[in-house]
C-alpha cells in the first residue's frame, strides 16, 4: 500500500460523485508520491451510481487510457476491489494501480439485496436494520447480551469518530441518547444505524520493488485477503469462514490482530464480528464491550476511525475507507486516536446478498 | 380518495408461493428429488445438489419461532409497524416471514406458530395484497 487517502464523508448534495473521488484519488497519489502518469490500471468501487463511474474518475484525472474495472459487490464493493487490484500487482501483471471507492447515498432505510420482483423485496422484508435486528433478538436470547451493550458500541465509535477528520459524525452520545433515539428496528434504534453520507476513498498499490521509487513511508503490505459468500449447509458462519481463509494466507491469527476495521453497520453487527473474528468465545461480544477491550486503549482495538457508526457507510467507499484507516494506523499516523505500537490491521465488510470480504496488513 | 368505480381486488403477493388445500393454505416450497431436501421459496435447481429434478411441496403449517423484530420505519410501499420473524419448520426450512400481530405478547423463542394468510400492504391501485403470515398457536388449538 503505497499511498491512502479520503473525502471526508458527509452529505454533498452539490457534488458528483466523480468530484469526490477525485479528491480521495489526488490525495491518495500525493500519499504516495505516484505522478497518475504511472497508474497502468484502475479499479472503481461503487453500488448504486449508474454505469462506468470509474470511467467518470479517470477522465478527471487525466485521459492516459489505462485499463479501468468498475466493482460492485454490495457492501463489500471497496474491499473486494483492494483484493482484486492486489491480485493483479502481486501477480505481476502491473507494478502501480490505484483503488478508488466512492458513494453518494439516498434517502432512507438500507434496503437489502433482494432482487426487483424477488419474495424479500415484494413482503417488504428487504429491510437490512430488520435483518440484524433479528441477529440481535437471537444473540439476546441466547447469550444474555443486552441493548446497553450494543448501544455501548454506538457510544465507543461515535467517541472515535469525533478524532477523525474524515468521519461524517463528530459528535459524542451517552448510552442513554443512544437508547432514547428513534426507535428503527426492535431493539435497534436510530444512533445504532450507520448514517446515510457519501464520500470516497483512494489507494495506491506498487509492487514491492517499485515502491521505494515514490516515497520512503512505513511499508504496509497485504498479507491476507479472502471473499467469501454464503455456502448452503455451512456450519460456519459467513464472517468466521472468511476470517479463516484471511488468517490462513496471512499465517496470523486473532491473538496477532493490532486493530480492525469491521462492518458495524448496526451495532450488533460489531458485537457478532468480535466473535467470528475470533477476538473472544462466541457470545461473549458484550463482555468485550463491557471491559472496554476494543477501544482505542485496549488490547484490541475496533474501529478506531470511528468505524461505519460515526464515519459513515457509503457503500462503494466503506472497504477502501477502512484501508486508509489501517494504513495510517500502522504507519503511526493516526493522530488523536493512534492505537500503540501497531503491526497487523485487519479489515472486515459484510454485504447485502451474503458476502464478505476480510483483508489483513502487516508493516 | 380512491376511485370507488373500480372494484378493488384481493392479490397474493407472489403467484405460487402459497396455496389452499383442502380449505387450508400451506405455503408451497420445493423438494429436491435427489437429496429430498426442502426449500422455499420454491426454486428450480437444489443449491445443495444442484439436480434439476425437484418438485412441489406443501409445507408444514407450523413452525418454531426462532427470532423476530418490528419494522418501525418501512421500506416504501409499506406502512410500520409490522413484525417480522424466522420460522422455523419440521421439514428444517426456515421462513422469513411477517408476524400476524407485531403487538402479540408473550412471543417467546422455540414457541409454536402457524400459518395465516393476511394482508401485507394495498398496493396503489387500493388492492389489498395477501401473504403469508405466522402468530402464535392458540393455547390446546
Ligand atoms: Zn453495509
Ligand atoms: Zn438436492
Amino acid at each position: 500500500m503505497a499511498g491512502v487517502g479520503m473525502h471526508k464523508c458527509g452529505r454533498y448534495p452539490e457534488k458528483t460523485c466523480s468530484e469526490l473521488a477525485v479528491v480521495a484519488a489526488v490525495n491518495a497519489l500525493d500519499d504516495a508520491n505516484v505522478p497518475w502518469g504511472d497508474v497502468q490500471a484502475a479499479y472503481a468501487s461503487h453500488v448504486a451510481q449508474g454505469v462506468s463511474v470509474g470511467e467518470a474518475i479517470c477522465e478527471k484525472l487525466g485521459l492516459t487510457g489505462i485499463p479501468i474495472l468498475n466493482v460492485e459487490n454490495a457492501c463489500a464493493s471497496g474491499s473486494t476491489a483492494v483484493r482484486e487490484a492486489f491480485y493483479a500487482v502481486g501477480h505481476g501483471v502491473y507494478d502501480v494501480v490505484l483503488v478508488i471507492g466512492v458513494e453518494k447515498m439516498g434517502r432512507g432505510v438500507l434496503g437489502g439485496a433482494g432482487e426487483e420482483g424477488g419474495l424479500e423485496r415484494l413482503l417488504g422484508l428487504n429491510v437490512m436494520p430488520a435483518l440484524y435486528a433479528l441477529k440481535a433478538n437471537e444473540h439476546m436470547h441466547k447469550y444474555g447480551t443486552t441493548k446497553e451493550q450494543m448501544a455501548k458500541v454506538s457510544v465507543k465509535n461515535h467517541k472515535n469518530g469525533c478524532l477523525n477528520p474524515y468521519s461524517h459524525f463528530q459528535k459524542e452520545f451517552t448510552v442513554e441518547e443512544v437508547l432514547a433515539s428513534r426507535m428503527i428496528c426492535d431493539p435497534i434504534t436510530l444512533l445504532q444505524c450507520c448514517p446515510t453520507s457519501d464520500g470516497a476513498a483512494a489507494a495506491v498499490i506498487c509492487a514491492e520493488d517499485v515502491v521505494r521509487k515514490y516515497n520512503y513511508k512505513t511499508k504496509v503490505f497485504i498479507a491476507g485477503t479472502a471473499l467469501q459468500t454464503e455456502k448452503y449447509g455451512s456450519e460456519q458462519d459467513l464472517t468466521s469462514r472468511t476470517a479463516q481463509v484471511a488468517y490462513e494466507m496471512a499465517g496470523l491469527g486473532p491473538k496477532d490482530i493490532s486493530l480492525a476495521e469491521v462492518h458495524d453497520a448496526f451495532t450488533i453487527g460489531e458485537i457478532l464480528h468480535y466473535e467470528s473474528l475470533g477476538f473472544c468465545p462466541r457470545g461473549e461480544g458484550g463482555r468485550l464491550i463491557d471491559e472496554g477491550r476494543t477501544e482505542i486503549s485496549g488490547d484490541i482495538p475496533v474501529n478506531p476511525s470511528g468505524g461505519l457508526q460515526s464515519r459513515g457507510h457509503p457503500l462503494g467507499m466503506t472497504g477502501v475507507a477502512q484501508v486508509c484507516e489501517v494504513v495510517w494506523q500502522l504507519r503511526g499516523e493516526a493522530q488523536g486516536r493512534q492505537v500503540k505500537d501497531p503491526r497487523v490491521g485487519l479489515t472486515h465488510t459484510q454485504g447485502a446478498g451474503g458476502v464478505c470480504s476480510v483483508n489483513i496488513f502487516v508493516r | 380518495m380512491d376511485d370507488t368505480s373500480k372494484p378493488h381486488k384481493t392479490l397474493p403477493i407472489k403467484e405460487g408461493i402459497f396455496k389452499i388445500k383442502d380449505g387450508q393454505y400451506f405455503l408451497v416450497g420445493t423438494r429436491c428429488k435427489s437429496c429430498r431436501r426442502h426449500l422455499y421459496p420454491p426454486v428450480e435447481i437444489c443449491p445443495f445438489c444442484f439436480v434439476r429434478d425437484v418438485e412441489e411441496a406443501y409445507l408444514s403449517r407450523r413452525g418454531k419461532l426462532q427470532a423476530w423484530t418490528v419494522v418501525w420505519v418501512p421500506p416504501a410501499g409499506f406502512e410500520a409497524p409490522y413484525g417480522v420473524a424466522y420460522v422455523d419448520l419440521p421439514e428444517k426450512v426456515r421462513v422469513f416471514a411477517h408476524l400476524a400481530d407485531y403487538k402479540a405478547d408473550g412471543l417467546k423463542p422455540g414457541m409454536e406458530m402457524e400459518l395465516v394468510i393476511g394482508k401485507i400492504k394495498v398496493d396503489r391501485e387500493g388492492n389489498e395484497i395477501i401473504g403469508p403470515k405466522f402468530r402464535p398457536v392458540a393455547n390446546g388449538g
